[in-house]
């Protein structure tokens, strides 16, 4: 029986007040930590994506919303453009690059993006298998959606995507596009930037896909029954007899996802049972007239800085443009998420402070009925100096007990948040990090258990023996 | 053994007492008689050095307690001094055996579960070893505290009022069984009490 566990045997001797001090000071830290977790992961997460991309310009609304729906993926798109009244910025003699985003459409809530080979290039992007699209209706599969798919996404494989984005999208319109399968030609290596979350296709790939829609806007949300005409205007297309669109089949096995619409094609072909059609992309390019041609927004890379001075200006005097400078949106985001932060990161610490009142509140009425057993100890040998130890040490045993707890509702909390993130944003988010700052929080709840327990420590050095012993 | 010379004691405020004085040699034993009131328990608190005294000098195994440090004094009585209180008083959040080891531990000596285990069964608390501290009757209480004083082997054993609290049998059983176990460890015996009870028992007997 040594002083540690005798410490010990004095903490569980008293459940409720120990108790009370360790979930306290469990709660402070682990408010702490998870916000200090965020706060790193959802920097790294805004650097990482940044990439580089000077201007973003999209239609008109708000420019953070055109930033993070265009450059990081987490919101919905303000609207789309049509692709020639962009055309003034491509030619422009201070852009060096621009490249265009189409986003609406999903394959299992994951975001298909249109756009062009040089969005790869800009994210370094390397390729698993196969190889980046030649044509439209080709696609690339980002890592992790491969990951969750890699049955249906393997190359040569064909998919359809569906209307919608994130939880925007309506169960019912995961099969709007069954007519217009995309074949997979390539799978990315992760990159731990947005491209692991999504599918990547020729930006023109989305005008075939909605060019049977009548739809404006590619994001918008439409009925069953809309679909539903919309497939079948697209079927009339593939009638072999009528026009020469469709020019080849493939066998059904083939395709994964695309068996509702086997109800339109076995009335339109008749005795092509169970097989797929395969477009002619070019052919169908050629039907699409330039209102059709849209694009949610336009990554513009300057040449020099010199572009800052006009081309936002030129962009925001057209009525149906705005430019956005990602920098400036994400320091803004990045500030407004900081605030809300450390506004969180004060209750931590208040709530720290509460712990190391109760720390010491737990130790100091405890002191009050043991009294007597402080000055047992001290005739049975303990010096004045191992009775303020003893005190100290229980002190930084529930500052312990709490921390490790603490670290345990930390991370499995941020486990929970980050299966939820992940299902409904795509979001991935690693609960299991470690940050530096959890090894100085060790010392911070240390520290709080040794403060708190010093003045009870003191009352008990200061037993008077004699004294207490004649009471 | 044990020597006292001309001490004095006075507590804040309070009237300065004066102390007979005494000694005695190994393995004697002795009662200190004297109404509530007299200084009984301070003098048993000067012994174990407690408290100092304002002047005079104690001397246990030639050793001038008296002029100890707070340390020094601390660790000398853990080892030497085995303290038996009226109110038998435990770590609460310890039971039975864990407190006599505890009192092993604080004396700077080898933990020995064995030893304290044959103590137990000498003072018939064998079944007790595990039970809660809180659990046990008056009687048992004080047998365990017994136990407590004597296992690191004091040479000197101090007992304030032992018995008050205890109806004639156990009165009796305690008083035997100290006697039995300071005789047989050839301690030092020095028992503080009002209790007239206990006079038979003894033929040194120091008046207050």
């Amino acid at each position: 029986m040594n002083a540690v566990k005798l410490s010990w045997k004095n903490i569980k001797y008293r459940p409720w007040r120990s108790g009370l001090a360790v979930l306290l000071m469990a709660s402070g830290l682990s408010i702490v930590i998870v916000l200090v977790l965020t706060q790193s992961q959802i920097d790294e997460k805004f650097k990482n994506n940044l990439a580089e991309i000077d201007l973003v310009v999209g239609a008109k609304g708000s420019p953070l919303q055109l930033v993070l729906s265009s450059v990081y993926h987490i919101d919905n798109p303000t609207g789309n453009i049509h692709e020639d009244s962009c055309e003034f910025i491509k030619n422009h003699p201070f852009v060096a690059n621009t490249i265009p985003v189409c986003i609406g459409d999903n394959f299992r809530t994951y975001r298909i993006v249109g756009t062009t080979e040089e969005y790869l290039k800009m994210y370094e992007a390397d390729f698993e298998s196969g190889a980046v699209w030649n044509k439209p209706m080709q696609i690339v599969v980002g890592a992790n959606v491969y990951e969750k798919f890699p049955n249906k996404l393997k190359v040569g494989k064909r998919i359809t995507g569906g209307h919608g984005i994130g939880n925007d999208l309506l169960e019912e319109h995961n099969h709007a596009h069954d007519g217009t399968p995309y074949e997979i030609v390539g799978v990315l290596k992760p990159t731990g930037k947005v491209l692991d979350n999504m599918l990547l296709c020729d930006y023109r790939s989305t005008w075939i896909v909605h060019s049977g829609h009548d739809s404006g806007a590619s994001f918008d949300l439409k009925t069953k029954n809309e679909v539903d005409e919309s497939n079948q205007a697209l079927q009339t297309f593939s009638n072999p007899d009528s026009t020469a669109i469709w020019v080849d089949t493939v066998p059904a096995e083939n395709t994964d996802d695309a068996h509702a619409g086997h109800d339109h094609s076995e009335h339109n072909h008749g005795h092509h049972d169970h097989n797929e059609p395969v477009i002619n992309v070019d052919s169908i390019l050629k039907t699409i007239p330039n209102s059709k041609r849209e694009i949610t927004a336009l990554l513009v890379k300057y040449k020099n800085m010199r572009a800052q001075m006009f081309i936002p200006n030129a962009v925001n005097k057209n009525s149906s443009l705005i430019a956005a400078d990602p920098d400036i949106e994400r320091d803004r985001m990045l500030k407004l998420v900081d605030s809300g932060i450390q506004t969180a990161n004060l209750m931590g610490y208040f709530v720290l402070i509460i712990s190391a009142i109760s720390v010491f509140i737990a130790l100091f009425s405890s002191l009050k009925d043991r009294g007597y057993e402080i000055a047992l100890i001290r005739v049975q040998g303990a010096s004045r100096l191992k009775v303020f130890a003893m005190i100290l040490g229980e002190g930084l045993m529930l500052s312990l007990l709490g921390y490790i707890f603490a670290i345990l509702i930390s991370h499995v909390g941020m486990w929970v948040v980050s299966g939820i993130l992940e299902s409904n944003y795509h979001y991935d988010f690693n609960p299991w990090a470690f940050s530096i700052m959890e090894v100085y929080l060790l010392g911070t709840a240390l520290i709080i258990g040794l403060i708190s327990a010093l003045l009870p420590a003191l009352k008990a050095y200061r037993t008077d023996i004699s004294t207490t012993l004649s009471k | 053994m044990i020597e006292v010379k001309d001490i004095s004691f006075a507590y804040k405020g309070g009237e300065r007492i004066n102390f007979p004085n005494f000694s005695y040699k190994q393995g004697e034993q002795a009662l200190i008689i004297g109404k509530s009131g007299c200084g009984k328990t301070t003098l048993l608190h000067l012994l174990a050095g407690l408290i100092s005294p304002l002047a005079g000098q104690i001397a246990i195994a030639d050793i001038p307690t008296s002029h100890l440090s707070g340390s020094k004094m601390d660790r000398f009585r853990g080892n030497n001094i085995g303290v038996i209180f009226q109110k038998p008083h435990f770590v609460k959040a310890l039971n039975v055996i864990e407190n006599i080891l505890l009192a092993q531990n604080l004396s700077g000596n080898q933990k020995n579960v064995k030893n304290a285990q044959d103590l137990l069964n000498s003072l018939g608390l064998a079944h007790k070893q595990k039970a809660k501290v809180t659990d046990l009757s008056e009687g048992e209480k004080q047998r365990v505290s017994i136990a407590r004083a004597l296992v690191n082997n004091p040479q000197l054993i101090l007992a304030d009022e032992p018995t008050s609290a205890l109806d004639d049998e156990n009165c009796t059983a305690v008083i035997e069984l100290l006697k039995e176990i300071s005789e047989k460890a050839n301690s030092t015996l020095l028992i503080v009490t009002h209790d007239n009870r206990l006079k038979e028992h003894f033929s040194n007997k120091i008046a207050l």
